[in-house]
């Protein structure tokens, strides 16, 4: 019995001491909160007067000046953290001349030796993929070596910074590590590097054509969507190619990828691929095709109606429709257009053309 | 030796080694959710959602929104659904047969008209009345569905016959998102290259006491009256801990039914929410688990710590009884339909772990505790076992609550501290000690009607009256 009057004081003593935790942390907090707004008052001076010390429109080769106490500011990490988060702040809104001396600022504060120092040293992932993540927002082109050696990091935020970073320096021609990566690219990666793409002039990059014959499954998929992205016509049998690949979601992005690039021969080489498909392709197809396709291929289409999914089936008729609206009195004219699910199939996609 | 006296040890015993197996494990739940928590932080503090939010990669969602007799609030809770900032989304209110004049307000405030839809029974429901579209581009978002009244379940179901996206997003219809809550949630179907990600769910937060406008949450504070508080403790415990530690393990059993997002297809093959029961969000993530578990398919059910979603908590123990007696039903119903995977290694950790915690330790624990407490009183009353070891047991159980509760607290500070006022802090702490004495034996209470009700073969939803952030209102499902 005496061990529960023990282990309730255990309980009780640990919640009472997380309790002054709590508060003491509370405290400092409020505290910081204080000393912050006073050192992110020196950042911001130091950062106004980089930006708007333009002289003719060129960065000069003067350095900024520093406050003696500024400098003695530079020793207090908390500080450093603080300005250089301001900084990338900053450089991520400017650009131009302004932009050209947050970066000088950057240097003359061995910031990026800093960063450089805790990429190389810090075996943390998240401190790591943040030196990578400044050091590109930075514009730090002298540490690609050792950036690019991280696109194939074991850990997956680093190298997702490190691929991202690479691109934002080095723009399309930034993509060639997808040559080497031994790991799958996620979606949410492949979004982050087409929108960092998005911000670059397009350009005729090449690549692609090997990236469609990748072992790595997800680079073929972002060969794809570079393809249509950036219209790649020219690569249009090595995409056709990716029609008959094993895994369902490259034969889905190859559908997408031959809408954007499409010829006379698409829609029916779409239409024969059609019968092999999984259902969530064959939809994929029949979308596709509602841009793609012209009135001969309705009756291929119109046959498809026979196959069992009602989903499908109301997506065949509304592609049947688009292509060619008249083409709706044919579908009214089959056996089955005054019997369910046809019939309202017909009623619903009539009202949408209205 | 007596009989009785080996009674009494016996059932000592078990008592006391069940009270030590199942505080060993929420230490552990505790200490593994703090891992998750802080890796999720790190992470999120490399994310920028406008990427996805302006992307045409974004995964497609249809957020389904059952309503009944919601009439006081509807239009302002469409409006707020549809301004959530997605890209690639369709918000359908399904009206599941209303009494008031909720599809005529609809119809007047969005300039809706009926159309000829074609509605794919893949998922058998209670008829459809009608389907109305907005004959005004900038609401090309809205579908309204009225159908006849079948409950939650089946107005949910018939969300999903109409959707046209990959995932659905279900939700309550009086809830208020966070404006990144459909991006934040959509992340995690994206960033798995080995598993299928096939339900997401988020925090949700008390919006009791926060101020909102136009449907919008605009400043947060900690509700004034006790019941609200007390679970805003509660839902700080159950998702910052307990819900991070599950996901991180990948046994979470339960998306809460007021936010959660689901892979439609893996919906529409399990056959969609079950109608039979009134758990219906519990039973259809794991019956979505158990389908892929079956099929041998690689997959994970996510969670994420951020506050996505703020909802209106029960202020009065009446109301708030009816919720936990729900609750209890809907579980026992869950586990009873299931019930081929207890320790069953063919359903690997869903089977070994996650079904086995809610059998004992969230189904047999309110009952546990009600009959351990009376038996104690009567041995304590009859001299077979002593006052101060009935007291001893209790006071150490009691205290460790309080210590979890505290912890909880200290992980909010530590994350995402929504309560920056060190007096709501405080007052926070209060409520963790009063809890154990005020409110959990209220919890373990209504927890036993629940099982009572049950076995009485009671299942009704319980009428859920909400005094509502504007102007009072009724909703009864």
């Amino acid at each position: 019995m005496i061990y529960f009057e023990v282990v309730t004081l255990i309980f009780l003593g640990i919640a009472f001491l997380m309790i002054c935790f709590i508060m003491i942390n509370l405290t400092i907090r409020k505290n910081r909160r204080k000393k912050y707004a006073k050192s992110k008052l020196m950042a911001d001076l130091l950062i106004r007067n980089a930006i708007f010390s333009e002289h003719d429109d060129a960065v000069t080769d003067e350095p900024f000046p520093i406050t003696g106490r500024t400098q003695k500011m530079l020793s207090n990490p908390h500080f450093k953290r603080l300005l250089t988060k301001e900084l990338l702040a900053a450089k991520n809104n400017i650009s131009g001349v302004s932009a050209l001396n947050l970066k000088k600022l950057y240097i003359q504060l061995n910031l990026d030796k800093d960063a450089e120092e805790r990429l190389r040293n810090c075996k943390k992932w998240h401190i790591k993929a943040k030196a990578i993540q400044e050091l590109g927002v930075m514009e730090q082109k002298e540490y690609l070596n050792k950036i690019y050696r991280c696109t194939n990091n074991k850990n997956e935020l680093v190298r997702m910074e490190a691929q991202t970073t690479i691109v934002k320096l080095y723009g399309f021609e930034g993509l060639r590590f997808l040559d080497i990566i031994s790991y799958q690219l996620t979606e949410w990666q492949q979004i982050k590097l087409l929108k960092e793409l998005s911000q670059l002039p397009p350009e005729n990059f090449s690549g692609i054509e090997k990236w469609l014959k990748s072992k790595n499954n997800s680079v073929i998929v972002f060969a794809l969507k570079l393809a249509r992205n950036y219209h790649r016509f020219e690569l249009y049998e090595q995409v056709v190619e990716c029609l008959t690949h094993e895994m369902e979601n490259i034969r889905l992005e190859t559908i997408y990828t031959l809408e954007k690039i499409y010829n006379a021969d698409t829609a029916n080489i779409l239409l024969e691929r059609y019968e092999h498909e999984t259902l969530k392709n064959q939809k994929t197809i029949v979308n596709v095709l509602q841009n793609i396709a012209s009135d001969e291929n309705i009756p291929t289409l119109i046959n498809f109606l026979e196959q069992g999914d009602n989903d499908l089936k109301r997506m065949i008729v509304r592609t049947v429709a688009n292509i060619n609206p008249a083409s709706i009195f044919q579908l009214k004219e089959l056996p089955e257009a005054n019997s369910h699910p046809l019939s309202q199939i017909i009623k619903q996609i009539e009202g949408e053309l209205i | 030796m007596s009989w009785q006296s080996i009674v009494v040890d016996t059932f000592t015993n078990i008592i006391l080694v069940y009270s030590l197996v199942l505080l060993s494990l929420y230490i552990f739940i505790g200490l593994y959710s703090i891992g998750e928590v802080r890796k999720h932080l790190l992470k999120n503090s490399f994310t920028d959602y406008r990427a996805l939010a302006s992307s045409s990669l974004a995964p497609s969602i249809s957020i389904l929104a059952p309503a009944y007799n919601e009439g006081a609030n509807i239009i302002e809770n469409v409006r707020s659904l549809l301004s959530i900032y997605y890209n690639n989304l369709e918000v359908i209110i399904i009206n599941d047969g209303s009494k008031d004049d909720s599809l005529e307000k609809l119809i007047k405030a969005y300039s809706l008209c009926k159309t000829d839809h074609f509605v794919n029974q893949q998922i058998q429901t209670k008829a459809v009345r009608g389907v109305y579209k907005s004959s005004k581009k900038i609401y090309r978002k809205l579908i309204v569905v009225d159908k006849e009244n079948g409950g939650k379940a089946d107005a949910l179901n018939v969300g999903i016959n109409i959707s046209q996206k990959d995932y659905i997003v279900c939700i309550d219809v009086d809830c208020i998102l966070e404006q990144d809550a459909l991006l934040k949630l959509a992340k995690p179907f994206l960033e798995s290259t080995k598993h299928r990600i096939i339900a997401t769910g988020g925090v949700i937060r008390i919006a009791n006491g926060c101020k909102i406008e136009d449907g919008r949450l605009v400043q947060i504070n900690l509700p004034n009256e006790f019941l609200p508080r007390v679970q805003t403790l509660e839902y700080i415990r159950a998702f910052l801990l307990g819900r991070m530690a599950w996901s991180r393990l990948n046994g979470l059993l339960l998306i809460s039914g007021a936010f959660g997002a689901f892979d439609r297809d893996i919906v529409v093959k399990c056959g969609g929410y079950n109608h039979n029961t009134v758990g219906e969000d519990m039973e259809l993530v794991v019956r979505m688990r158990r389908y892929m578990e079956e099929l041998k398919l690689p997959y994970k059910v996510r969670f994420i710590p951020d506050p996505l979603c703020w909802t209106e908590a029960p202020a009065t123990f009446k109301i708030l009884g009816r919720q936990r007696n729900r609750w209890t039903r809907g579980t026992i119903e869950t586990l009873q339909m299931h019930k081929v995977m207890f320790f069953n290694p063919k359903y690997g950790l869903l089977g070994m772990l996650s079904y086995p915690y809610w059998f004992f330790f969230e189904f047999l624990a309110p009952i546990i505790e009600f009959v351990g407490m009376i038996c104690f009183l009567l041995f304590a009353l009859s001299g077979l076992t002593n006052w101060r070891f009935f007291f001893g047991l209790l006071a150490m159980v009691f205290s460790f609550g309080i210590m979890y509760s505290v912890f909880a607290i200290l992980m909010e500070v530590l994350t995402y501290n929504q309560y920056k006022r060190k007096k709501d802090i405080l007052r926070l702490v209060l409520t963790a000690l009063l809890e154990p004495f005020l409110f959990h034996p209220f919890g373990v209470w209504s927890a036993i009607k629940g099982n009572i009700d049950l076995l009485r073969k009671k299942n009704s939803w319980g009428e859920m009256t909400r005094q509502g952030f504007t102007t009072p209102k009724s909703a009864k499902n």
